[in-house]
């Protein structure tokens, strides 16, 4: 940051209360986004009886879920099932945080910056909250004392961390192209030179497959499938206490495409419109893309999403880090 | 500005020996592991408390160092638990005293 | 007067969660320490990480704090509860019957330990240790522990790499050595109720 920026709490609190409450917003109107296009893509229409073109559906849903009885499972940790989709919705929350979405504006002596926090460890930090995200999944199927759960729990975890190392290995490319590992950073090299979705094309290829397993996305959802193990760690959930476990999934999934977004498609850059539109139309290009893979592609087995993710997706992600990290040096 | 260098070995201090005490009363090798793992978090933090002291990041370069060892040995730790719950032993660090068997 | 107040106040704010998170520390420590089911050791081991990394970030160690919970939180305790989980078993019961004289002896023998260094610190404490250093915005930065490991510590970077590689190859090994072992004993039934 070459200036130094005048933001006192009283601009930062709102501000971040602001971005809170709007992630949440998407998240509800990106179900009936999804819904209304998995429908469009299966030739049929989708919610249309809730309001205009559904569009009271995502409330409809919340109060449904809301009213549903909360039930705990007998033998279940209470404590541990209450808390497991919390911590997965809190990590997912808090990594949106570091995700730049606009430039900085100043008014009068004041600057508002187009970001919440940036901090110089800022994709490390997301990757540390993904990490800390899989507890809820773990605690979740282990506390509810069911052999469905633990199943479900262990395979979900066992697949997210394996896709975690290669997510990381194709940000390295980025990172190396780019010096920092400040997201605010990448993003503006980017706007000032190539969006690195040119040269690293195969970062971004890596990136977006193990994203999509990442955040147990068709696919990849092999873990929460009905068929094969009722419904995996969400199986003695129910009512809002599974809705908490949706939204967590559904922000992992806009926050990983915002990360895409700043890291391979130049963040807020852009011609003419301001920056958080430029963004809101590259983040809804690349959701699009998540929804358009889940209507298309048939689900994996377990065993090949294991061996694709350790003998395909690694490798891959490790040669892309090593030529770039090779002809970066080269050219300098 | 904030407590001082003192304040964090104690706290180190007081962590290590708490997981002395894990390692050497429990018998599950589960919670051993776990308490080993609390010893070398005090001694990370005495790291990084004296590379503050002085001003010189090489604590950090070492406390990554013993991070990546404690990752090391909690791998081998566990296959060996896994090992022995394989052939049907008991997990009780008391009762594993033979070399053999 | 305004940047006294300022001051003072982002001092208490930093004494507060200081505060706040030793005493978490010393709380999850004990946890780890005192519950019989694995798993609750495994999650306060967990929350003693967290704290761990707020006062990493306390003491300005941003990469070590990040590197803590994406590593240490975020892989190696998962690892544990995997493992817990299959084959924790649901309680150890420490602490039935008459306490053993080994069990006195070590607590006695880490309270010492731990008076020792007390005792040590707060005697140079008062006889001063030196203050801490002026540090620039550059320490504990990725670019600095970058450089660092690259340039002054290229032979521990290396030797890291290896243990890594060493402690997979034995993983793999412990497992699929397992693994023959027990298909061996399910073959031979009939040697064993003969012999």
């Amino acid at each position: 940051m070459s200036q130094t920026i005048n933001q006192p709490w009283w601009i930062d609190l709102p501000k971040a209360f602001l971005i809170v409450n709007l992630v949440l917003l998407l998240f509800a109107y990106l179900t009936w986004t999804e819904r209304k296009l998995l429908a469009r893509m299966q030739l049929r229409y989708g919610p249309n009886r809730v309001g205009p073109f559904g569009l009271l559906q995502p409330i409809a849903d919340l109060v449904k879920l809301i009213r549903k009885e909360s039930f705990l499972p007998l033998t279940g940790v209470d404590l541990l099932i209450v808390m497991a989709p919390v911590v997965a919705g809190f990590t997912a929350l808090a990594s949106f945080s570091v995700i730049p979405w606009g430039p900085i504006w100043t008014i009068g002596d004041y600057h508002i910056t187009g970001w919440v926090t940036d901090v110089s460890i800022g994709v490390i930090l997301i990757f540390a909250l993904g990490s800390l995200g899989i507890y809820g999944f773990i605690v979740g199927g282990w506390a509810s004392d069911s052999k469905y759960s633990l199943l479900g729990s262990m395979r979900t975890c066992a697949q997210m961390v394996s896709y975690e190392v290669s997510l990381a290995l194709a940000v390295l490319g980025v990172v190396i192209m780019s010096g920092s590992l400040s997201l605010v950073d990448i993003a503006v090299k980017q706007q000032e030179t190539i969006w690195f979705a040119g040269p690293q094309f195969v970062g971004l290829l890596v990136f977006f497959v193990a994203g999509v397993a990442e955040t147990n996305r068709p696919p990849f959802d092999l873990p929460e499938a009905e068929s094969e193990l009722v419904a995996g760690y969400h199986t003695e959930y129910g009512g809002m206490r599974w809705g908490l476990f949706q939204t967590a999934e559904y922000i992992n999934m806009i926050t990983l495409s915002g990360l895409m977004v700043t890291l391979f498609f130049g963040g807020w850059g852009g011609p003419g419109l301001p920056g958080p539109l430029w963004f809101l139309i590259k983040l809804a290009a690349v959701i699009f893309a998540f929804m358009w893979i889940r209507a298309t592609l048939p689900r994996l087995r377990y065993d090949q999403l294991m061996r694709f993710g350790w003998k395909v997706l690694l490798p891959v992600a490790t040669l892309n880090a090593l030529v770039t990290a090779i002809i970066v040096v080269a050219v300098d | 500005m904030g407590p001082g260098i003192g304040a964090y070995l104690v706290l180190s201090v007081l962590l290590f020996a708490t997981g002395t005490v894990g390692v050497l009363i429990r018998r599950n090798p589960l919670i051993v592991l776990l308490s080993l793992e609390l010893m070398l978090n005090a001694a990370n933090l005495a790291l990084i408390g004296f590379a503050r002291q002085h001003g010189n990041s090489d604590g950090h370069i070492f406390a990554l160092t013993v991070m990546v060892v404690a990752a090391a040995e909690a791998v081998v730790g566990l296959g060996l638990i896994v090992a022995m719950s394989r052939r049907k032993l008991k997990l009780d660090v008391d009762q594993m005293k033979q070399l053999r068997g | 007067m305004t940047v006294l107040l300022a001051s003072t106040a982002g001092n208490v704010l930093v004494w507060i969660i200081w505060v706040g998170a030793a005493l978490a520390l010393l709380a999850s420590a004990l946890a780890v320490v005192l519950f019989s089911n694995p798993f609750y050791s495994a999650l306060a081991l967990m929350a003693n990480l967290g704290s761990l990394a707020v006062l990493y970030l306390l003491i300005s160690a941003e990469f070590v704090a990040a590197a803590q919970v994406l590593v240490y939180a975020g892989a190696i305790v998962v690892l544990f509860l995997f493992v817990i989980a299959y084959l924790g078993g649901r309680a150890d019961a420490p602490w039935t019957g008459v306490p053993k004289f080994s069990s006195v002896a070590a607590v006695v023998a880490s309270v010492a330990i731990a008076v020792e260094v007390i005792v040590a610190v707060v005697v140079s404490w008062t006889g001063g240790l030196p203050n801490a250093a002026e540090i620039t915005a550059a320490f504990g930065s990725p670019r600095e522990i970058g450089r660092l490991f690259l340039a002054d510590h290229l032979l521990a970077f290396e030797v890291t790499s290896i243990i890594l590689f060493v402690a997979a190859v034995g993983g793999a090994v412990l497992g699929g050595a397992a693994r023959r072992a027990e298909k061996a004993e399910a073959q031979t039934p009939s040697e064993e109720e003969n012999g």
